[in-house]
């Protein structure tokens, strides 16, 4: 067989068993724009606005560089606004403008 | 202009403020207010969804596995159908397919979810960062005793250790043994030997002496 099989192929997210850095166990506490992220989630399954396999896919295809650098709740967000660009819940144009307006009221409050 | 993030904190939050505002803090705020502003969600239905969030924790966990410590017949539904279990102590388990895993002196269960982070969040509340990270996903199927001892678990070479890969639709919650020297405490007393660790199964319950 010339071609790798199928099950050769591992998503990034496919981690078990690969080798890696030595495990600590670390935590924090979760900040609140974290739980907000965890909440409006929560809020869009219960509404069947988001499943759980449509965030995973978003967050499985955020390719290796993302999926790497970006922290959990990050990953979730920008999943979240992928799922609701593609039910066309909000459009591209409306995020763009309203991050730079958010931007804008936040610094001016610094 | 509405401001939901710097100045009206929700009470049920931290006090600390969030740290500096990243691309996709922005986009955090942004994809929020939007969603309240189109009405599909309310500003009341996150405060609710947060009081939700704070209401779930170990102790939840808890006392189901201080029940199934106290009660035989309750330890019997939990092997059968740990779903039921919670849901007849009035938990939260909603769409949790739960399975209980026993620890035992021959067999010690511990949870994982390689590929991402399936916890049973209604009764353990939300999962602590090791959990999520990439090394714990990595290693603990591989070396479980390595990872077990980092949290200080160094278990004899006659207990089997067999390590549970979560999924979206099966979650596991492992009930540790019972501590010596509990005999007829309160399931209430016992309850407080029952950590969130010992229940994702990388340290034992509470020794009595430690209370």
């Amino acid at each position: 067989m010339v071609n790798k099989s199928l099950t050769d192929y591992r998503g990034v997210h496919d981690l078990g068993g690969l080798l890696c850095e030595p495990f600590v166990p670390d935590e924090h506490d979760y900040e609140p724009w974290e739980k907000r992220v965890h909440a409006v989630r929560e809020l869009l399954a219960t509404k069947g606005l988001l499943r759980v396999d449509e965030l995973r896919r978003a967050v499985e295809g955020l390719g290796e560089e993302k999926y790497k650098r970006l922290s959990y709740y990050e990953q979730w967000v920008w999943a979240i606004s992928q799922i609701m660009l593609e039910r066309g819940i909000v459009t591209d144009a409306e995020i763009g403008a309203r991050v730079e307006t958010v931007h804008a009221r936040l610094a001016s409050h610094d | 202009m509405h401001d939901y993030t710097h100045h009206h904190p929700h009470p049920n939050q931290p006090d600390e403020e969030d740290g500096p505002f990243t691309e996709y803090r922005l986009l955090e705020v942004a994809l929020r207010e939007l969603l309240i502003e189109k009405q599909v969600i309310t500003q009341a239905e996150l405060h609710k969804t947060y009081q939700m969030m704070d209401d779930r924790g170990p102790h939840n966990g808890a006392r189901m596995v201080a029940k199934a410590w106290s009660d035989p017949a309750y330890l019997d539904l939990m092997r059968r159908d740990a779903t039921a279990a919670a849901k007849s102590i009035g938990l939260e388990p909603t769409w949790l397919n739960l399975i209980a895993l026993e620890n035992t002196d021959a067999i010690h269960n511990v949870v994982v979810c390689t590929l991402c982070s399936c916890y049973p969040w209604p009764l353990l509340g939300l999962p602590p960062d090791w959990y999520k990270s990439r090394t714990y996903r990595s290693e603990v199927v591989r070396n479980p005793r390595k990872v077990l001892a980092e949290f200080g678990t160094n278990l004899p070479e006659t207990t089997e250790v067999r390590v549970h890969d979560s999924s979206a639709d099966m979650r596991y919650l492992v009930v540790p043994k019972r501590p010596e020297g509990s005999e007829g405490w309160s399931e209430e007393e016992l309850a407080e030997l029952v950590t969130r660790d010992s229940m994702i199964g990388v340290v034992p319950a509470l020794a009595i002496e430690d209370l």
